[in-house]
C-alpha cells in the first residue's frame, strides 16, 4: 500500500499506530497521551458521569490496542478513536438509561420529602462559589437535556472543535444531518441558558 | 406579518450563519438583514452568548494512574472464567446492571435446590422402603386404599374385595 494509494497514510497518527503495529510501545504510549484527556472528556460529557467515563476510556483504547494486528487504515486516526469511543458510549447509555434529575425537583425518600438542597438563582445573593456551581449545573443539565445525537454533534463541535464534516464521520451520517442536528441543539441550548441569563 | 416571517426564517439560519455553514449567498442575505434588524441582531447576541457559556464546563482530568492501569489490563494473563462472573456481578452491581445476572444466579439456585430436593426425597423413600416387611408394606398399601375410600367404595367391581369390608376400621 502506497502513500497515493491511501491518504491515511499522510496521517501521523496513523503512521504511530503502524509503528505500534511493528511493535514499538513507545509509538502507543505518544498515541494514548495525545488522545486519552480528549476521549476522557467527550466521554464524561456525554455522558455525565466520571467514573463511568474513566472505565469507558480506558475501555476504548483496550480496543484499539487489540485491534492492532487486524488494523488497516481507512480513515484518519483521531476519526477512528472518536468513532469507537461514541460506540462505545452509546452502547453503555442504551445499556444503562440513566435518570436526570432536576435541580428544581424534590423527592421522596423513606423520610419523607427531600426538598431542593441547591438555592434557587432567583432567590437571594448567594456566595460567588454557589452562583458559579449553580451556573455549571444549569449548563450541563442543559446539554444533557438534549436528545443523545444532538448531544454528541454538539460535544464535538464546541469542546471538540470538529468540522461538521468531521462529526457527520464520527457520526455515520450525512453533512445535512449534522447541519440539522447542530441547528436544533443550539437552538434548544438557546432557550434553556438564555432562561438561566434572565435569573 | 411578512417582516414577521422574514425574521423567523432568518432566526432558524442563525446557528448555521454563526458556524460559517451558510451557502455564501444566504450568508449575504443573512448578515444584511442582521445589519438592519434590531430583533434579528438581539437573538444573534443570545445564540452567541449560550455557545460561550458552553465552555464554562471545564475539561476533567485523567486519574492519576490510568496509564498504568491501562498496561496492566492488556498485559495481565486472561482471567479463569469464575473470576470474570465474579467481576462481571461486582461490576454490575456497582453500576446498578445487577437484575439480569441476579434473576440468572436465582433461577439457577432455585432449579438446583428444587432438583436436589426431589433426589433425596425419592432416595430416602427408597432407603425406608426396603427396611420394611412384607406386613408393613401390605399395610401401608391399605392406608393408602383408605385415604381413597370416598371413591373406592362406589366402585361397584370392586364391591367383593375382602379389602374394602375393612375399610371402614383402618380409616377411624
Amino acid at each position: 500500500m502506497t502513500v497515493s494509494s491511501n491518504p491515511y497514510l499522510e496521517d501521523p497518527d496513523v503512521l504511530l499506530f503502524l509503528e505500534f503495529q511493528r511493535g514499538d510501545r513507545l509509538a502507543f504510549e505518544k498515541l494514548m497521551e495525545k488522545y486519552y484527556k480528549r476521549i476522557l472528556n467527550f466521554i464524561y460529557r456525554f455522558t455525565a458521569d466520571s467514573a463511568l467515563a474513566e472505565d469507558l476510556t480506558q475501555e476504548v483504547f483496550i480496543r484499539v490496542y487489540n485491534s492492532v494486528s487486524s488494523y488497516r487504515p481507512q480513515s484518519k486516526f483521531q476519526t477512528w478513536v472518536y468513532t469507537i469511543a461514541r460506540n462505545i458510549s452509546l452502547n453503555q447509555l442504551r445499556y444503562q438509561k440513566k435518570k436526570w434529575v432536576s435541580l428544581d425537583e424534590a423527592f421522596e425518600t423513606e423520610d419523607g420529602e427531600v426538598k431542593r438542597q441547591v438555592m434557587d438563582l432567583t432567590g437571594e445573593s448567594p456566595d460567588q462559589e454557589i452562583l458559579r456551581q449553580e451556573r455549571l449545573e444549569a449548563i450541563e443539565d442543559a446539554i444533557n437535556s438534549l436528545p443523545e445525537n444532538q448531544r454528541m454533534a454538539l460535544i464535538l463541535r464546541r469542546y471538540d472543535e470538529f468540522s461538521y464534516e468531521k462529526i457527520a464521520r464520527i457520526m455515520n451520517c450525512s453533512l445535512e444531518a449534522v447541519k440539522s442536528l447542530l441547528s436544533r441543539a443550539r437552538e434548544n441550548l438557546k432557550t434553556r441558558l438564555s432562561r438561566l441569563e434572565k435569573d | 406579518m411578512e417582516k414577521k416571517m422574514r425574521c423567523r426564517d432568518i432566526q432558524k439560519l442563525i446557528p448555521l450563519f454563526l458556524d460559517s455553514q451558510l451557502s455564501p449567498r444566504e450568508s449575504s442575505v443573512v448578515g444584511e438583514h442582521l445589519s438592519g434588524c434590531v430583533l434579528c441582531q438581539k437573538e444573534l447576541n443570545v445564540y452567541q452568548r449560550s455557545w460561550d457559556m458552553l465552555k464554562e464546563w471545564q475539561d476533567m482530568q485523567p486519574a492519576a494512574g490510568y496509564a498504568a492501569r491501562f498496561w496492566t489490563q492488556v498485559t495481565s494473563p486472561p482471567q479463569p472464567w469464575y473470576t470474570k462472573i465474579l467481576s462481571g456481578l461486582k461490576e454490575a452491581s456497582s453500576r446498578r446492571q445487577i437484575s439480569p445476572a441476579l434473576v440468572t444466579v436465582c433461577l439457577v439456585f432455585i432449579l438446583t435446590s428444587i432438583l436436589a430436593k426431589t433426589y433425596f426425597q425419592a432416595e430416602q423413600t427408597d432407603r425406608y422402603l426396603t427396611r420394611l416387611n412384607s406386613e408393613e408394606i401390605e399395610l401401608l398399601e391399605d392406608m393408602e386404599l383408605a385415604q381413597h375410600f370416598d371413591v373406592i367404595k362406589n366402585i361397584e367391581i370392586l364391591e367383593d374385595f375382602d379389602i374394602l369390608k375393612n375399610l371402614d376400621s383402618l380409616k377411624s
